[in-house]
């Protein structure tokens, strides 16, 4: 039976468990929490005030302001809630690739979903996850009960990198079963057809979710550091391979990269998606935990 | 265009090298699992032709730097030869250039890709442009470019020749130093003296220090040879010697008749037409260094006898003199000195014409005599005139005073009598004893023997008997002692260590041992057959083959004067080797059984007589010729580990030593001939020219060996010891003569030869300005290969290079 400990090592659980998660975006949700609620009701926390219109209850009309200016107006109270969020695991064969003495993009992943859920979940917010190549392997709905943590490693735990990505028609057809808006994480290399997956990005955003694209790469991919003739084989389809001399392709494959890196960044700032690139060579507590900084600063 | 090293053009299958490297790594794959397939294809065309064309142009450069090493390694050279071939290799290039051109354009390549293409190829092409259009003219001066000059620097003695405007050769060397000096810095000379070969083991760039060397330079060697010389100079201008294109061989010389006659032209002549098969022959001037007339009176040889002689032998000597001047000489005073001191009257030429030769004796008629009190060498010298050429002036020679020859004679069949030392013709020595000490013998008074004799029985011979012994004389003896420290080891280690022995055969040899033993060690020069006679036939007897002259040094003295007379009744006969015998054979009998053979064997010598030396076999043992063979057979293996003392020039001066010498160190001294005195001879007074000579091992004793004896004169050697041992080296007096060539015959010898006589150092130069010219080209494919392998560096580079 799969711990958080299999995943999260004793340092790495201790430098991520003070941390704030705070989305950027107030969601939903039926708890309350530390998260603000965007809907406005009744709560102990005055957010601003609003005039009067039709339908408004009565009783939350804010009488002082009446008889002081002849007119309408009603207190209006932010709600805390609950962050509602899915963790997007890619799983196609090209996320198991991991350089001379690192660990495999998938492996890398997956602690990083570890360590988001175990920290949304410590928050009390809800958490789900949807690992998927060319289609969707698994759905664990968004929860935030006892357990829940332990299902979901039991799901990462299952789940290994095969088969072909297809990301833009993954997400379209995720995309409607997310329900309310949300938090997105998806922790993908983002290789495959780039202008489908932006397609995809914009799809999410569409219906409200704030998405944050991980977008995970082994060193090796960046900076294609082999010299001797090698067969590169696909390991999504395994009868495709390239023979090539390395150090003579390096300036091409980089030049492809940098316009892959540059369309898809390009694309998720278009599309507001938060991209954040990370390598298998960071140790993530470090990277997630800079990141999260980052989106406290934002949500202040 | 030809090539200096041409056998270094099969480097050029080096420019394999890459592509084979390119396809050993191509089939050395390994297979990697990989994700981001989609950015290994190259989907935009322009891309995929650059990535094709800078893959391309790297393999080029990559051919192209062992090309263009391999062609400079080789010394490619423009001659100015008009040649197909030539615009072959610029079409190649140029097609190459507009490969590049097009290849450039079509992949849209910046513009640093076009500059650094051009400065790739602009070096590489605009060699190959010189190669098609260099005509092979241009104004051509002494000093203007690097040449590679050999300098034949005549030092024969001829040019020693001192009248009021001095030497010869000191103004050779001047014109030679002068030409040294406006070299261009980066030439290589290489200094020829004639004789003596070259001056350097390879040519020397640094000109100051070949200039130190000419002033060093001496003359007064033994007689030039031209082709010798030029043979040299042949030698020198083949592939790979010499650094540069342009060649000059300058010849300094007097221009003697006997060395550039008409007989030496045709040896000359097939030098350098060889020489001038070459693509690229240098070009060759005669630089004449003194003229006119010069007289000169030369003592040629000294005859004195070679045998060896004992302490208060009386040694004679005569001494040919040859007047080459171009008048009569009379009254020409003649010196007789020993060791550095005049000896004995005064002696004189009466009268010599012109060019005749005669023999110097002393005021009475007779040869200048003289006998040594002391064992040892010593050098006697005939002294005639001072004139201008002091070389030749005298003649030395150096003569070795024996002390007592130690011979033991091991007896195979002894009588008592003869080894108590008396003799009563029963011992198989007793005739032999005779005839090497004939004086104690015979008790004749004042005179004394060579050699002292001891005899032993076969049974008593051992190591120790034979420890002074020069020779062994083994006398019938049936056989030895074998396994350790037996008779057969002893004889065995004393042959090895240097010794001689003398074999003679009778009825007591054990022919099967002899066979079995001595034949694998070498210490009979053949196996033995059987005993022969004539029994029964009209001459019962053999004689020694005399119809032939002998030419072994040993019986030199029996041809035409004596001959080996005895009646010889029974002999041993050989087992022949026709086809490359191991020993050589001195003398046959009538039947044409071999009689005497001898063999070498280490620093050894064995003889074998293949009959008695007593009177068991033979008749007629008292007939004069006996003491003399016996004496000069005893001599001669005695002797032959002597090394030789009187050389001529070039011959090494070897000289043994016991074997606890070996490590230690000689001196050998050089005095010219006039520099002999009584002080030079023991190493005293003026200090000659000093080598200090280590003595190596060589077998079982020491051995120096000293090769430069080019120059005539005296060589005294300093052993550990202190004592001294004197070589002579004297040269072909046929350099005395100094008469010139006539100003036609140079004329000829320069239209014979196709080369050009020059006087002075102007009229050199002033004959320079038309000749072709050579254009080197290997330092620019230097710089190529230079950038070329800069130009694969930034290449490379830039190819893995992280494209922002």
């Amino acid at each position: 039976m799969a711990h958080i400990t299999d995943y999260l090592k004793p340092g790495e659980l201790t430098s991520i468990k003070y941390l704030q998660v705070l989305a950027k975006q107030v969601v939903e949700g039926f708890i309350t929490g530390i998260h603000r609620s965007p809907q406005k009701g009744v709560s102990i926390e005055f957010a601003q005030h609003r005039e009067y219109v039709q339908g408004d209850e009565i009783r939350r009309v804010d009488w002082k302001v009446y008889a002081k200016s002849d007119r309408y107006y009603v207190r209006e109270y932010e709600e805390e809630t609950n962050l509602r969020a899915t963790l997007l695991l890619d799983s196609s064969g090209s996320m198991g690739y991991g350089g001379e003495g690192r660990i495999n993009k998938h492996t890398y992943a997956v602690r990083l979903a570890a360590a988001l859920a175990y920290l949304l979940l410590q928050q009390r917010d809800s958490v789900g996850m949807i690992s998927f190549d060319t289609k969707l392997r698994q759905y664990i709905p968004p929860r935030s009960n006892d357990g829940h943590l332990r299902r979901m490693l039991e799901a990462m735990v299952a789940s290994a990198p095969g088969n072909e990505t297809s990301l833009g028609q993954v997400f379209h057809s995720l995309a409607p079963r997310m329900g309310r808006r949300g938090l997105v994480m998806i922790l993908s290399d983002g290789f495959g057809e780039t202008p489908e997956l932006l397609k995809a990005l914009a799809h999410f955003r569409s219906a409200m979710h704030e998405v944050i694209f991980f977008h995970i790469l082994d060193p090796d991919e960046v900076e294609f550091p082999f010299r001797d003739w090698t067969r590169f084989q696909s390991l999504e389809n395994g009868s495709q391979f390239r023979k090539v001399d390395p150090l003579s392709y390096r300036a091409a494959y980089l030049e492809n990269f940098h316009r892959f890196e540059e369309e898809l960044r390009l694309g998720c700032r278009k599309n507001r998606v938060e991209l954040v690139p990370m390598r298998t060579d960071e140790p993530f507590d470090k990277a997630l935990a800079g990141y999260m900084n980052r989106r406290n600063r934002v949500a202040a | 265009m030809t090539f200096l090293n041409g056998i270094l053009l099969w480097g050029t299958a080096a420019v394999s090298i890459p592509v084979l490297i390119h396809l050993f790594n191509k089939n050395r794959y390994r297979t990697l699992q990989w994700g981001a397939m989609h950015l290994l294809d190259t989907t935009n065309k322009v891309q995929k032709r650059r990535l094709r064309l800078e893959n391309w142009f790297l393999m080029l450069l990559r051919m192209m730097i062992p090309l263009l090493l391999a062609a400079c390694l080789a010394q490619p050279q423009i001659l100015g030869t008009k040649s197909a071939w030539n615009w072959v290799i610029v079409a190649v290039f140029a097609g190459l250039a507009l490969a590049a051109i097009i290849a450039l354009t079509r992949s849209r390549a910046p513009v640093v890709a076009w500059l650094f293409c051009i400065a790739i190829f602009a070096l590489p092409g605009w060699v190959i442009w010189q190669l098609a259009t260099f005509d092979g003219k241009g104004r051509f001066q002494w000093g203007d470019r690097e040449l590679s000059v050999a300098l034949v620097m005549d030092d024969s003695y001829s040019l020693e020749y001192e009248d009021a405007s001095g030497k010869p050769f000191d103004k050779g060397r001047k014109l030679a130093l002068q030409l040294v000096g406006e070299l261009r810095k980066g030439s290589d000379v290489q200094v020829i003296r004639m004789p003596g070969g070259p001056m350097y083991s390879k040519p020397r760039t640094i000109l100051d220090n070949v200039a130190d060397d000419l002033k060093e330079m001496k003359a007064g060697y033994g007689m030039a040879d031209p082709p010798e010389a030029f043979r040299s100079v042949a030698n020198l201008m083949a592939p790979g010697k010499m650094a540069h294109g342009q060649r000059e061989v300058v010849v300094v010389t007097d221009f003697q008749k006997v060395s550039w006659g008409s007989n030496r032209v045709a040896a000359l002549n097939e030098t350098l037409k060889d020489m001038r098969m070459g693509q690229n022959p240098p070009r060759v001037t005669l630089l004449r260094a003194g003229k006119g007339e010069k007289d000169n009176l030369a003592v040629m040889s000294l005859e004195y006898p070679r045998l060896p002689l004992a302490p208060k032998q009386e040694l004679q000597v005569r001494a040919v003199l040859q007047n080459f001047s171009k008048k009569d000489r009379q009254d020409l005073p003649v010196t007789f000195r020993v060791d550095g001191q005049p000896t004995g009257p005064r002696g004189s030429v009466a009268e010599l014409g012109k060019g005749q030769k005669d023999v110097a004796v002393t005021g009475q008629g007779e040869p200048f005599k003289h006998s040594f009190e002391k064992p040892g060498t010593h050098v006697v010298e005939i002294v005639a005139d001072q004139d201008k050429l002091r070389a030749d002036n005298s003649y030395l020679a150096s003569i070795k005073v024996w002390d007592n020859v130690p011979v033991l004679v091991v007896d195979g069949e002894p009588s008592k009598e003869s080894l108590a030392g008396r003799i009563d013709f029963k011992g198989e020595s007793d005739f032999l004893r005779i005839a090497l000490q004939p004086f104690r013998e015979v008790k004749y008074p004042g005179m004394t023997d060579l050699f002292d004799v001891r005899v032993v029985a076969a049974e008593d011979y051992d190591a120790d008997a034979a420890k002074d012994a020069h020779v062994v004389v083994m006398a019938n003896v049936p056989r030895l002692t074998e396994g350790k420290g037996g008779q057969l080891e002893a004889l065995t280690d004393y042959v090895k260590q240097g010794g001689g022995v003398l074999w003679f055969m009778g009825d007591q040899v054990d022919v099967d041992w002899y066979n079995q033993h001595l034949v694998p060690m070498g210490l009979i020069p053949a196996p033995l057959k059987e005993v022969r006679n004539r029994e029964g036939e009209p001459t019962p007897y053999a004689t020694v083959d005399s119809s032939r002259p002998f030419e072994h040094a040993a019986l030199e003295m029996f041809t035409g004067r004596s001959t080996i007379t005895s009646e010889i009744h029974q002999w041993m006969t050989l087992v022949e080797q026709p086809d490359d015998p191991p020993y050589s054979e001195m003398a046959r009998l009538s039947t044409g059984d071999l009689y005497l053979v001898e063999r070498r064997m280490d620093d050894g010598r064995v003889l074998l007589c293949t009959t008695t030396c007593d009177e068991e076999w033979l008749q007629g043992i008292l007939r004069e010729y006996y003491v003399p063979l016996m004496q000069q057979l005893v001599v001669y293996l005695a002797s032959s580990v002597a090394p030789e003392r009187n050389l001529s020039s070039g011959q090494p001066v070897v000289a043994h030593f016991p074997p606890e010498e070996v490590g230690q160190e000689a001196v050998l001294a050089y005095y010219r001939p006039e520099e002999v005195d009584a002080l030079t001879v023991k190493l005293q007074g003026r200090a000659g020219e000093k080598h200090h000579l280590k003595i190596a091992a060589n077998g079982a004793r020491g051995t120096v060996r000293f090769e430069d004896t080019q120059r005539p004169g005296l060589y005294v050697l300093r052993r550990p010891d202190n004592t001294v041992e004197h070589y002579v080296v004297n040269t072909d007096r046929a350099e005395s003569d100094l008469t010139p060539l006539e100003e036609s015959e140079i004329e000829k010898l320069a239209e014979d030869l196709d080369v050009q006589v020059v006087d002075s150092l102007e009229d050199y130069k002033g004959a320079e300005n038309d000749r072709a010219s050579v254009l080197d080209i290997w330092k620019w494919l230097l710089w190529s290969v230079l950038i070329l392998c800069l130009g694969e560096l930034i290449l490379q580079q830039w190819m893995t290079r992280e494209k922002a």
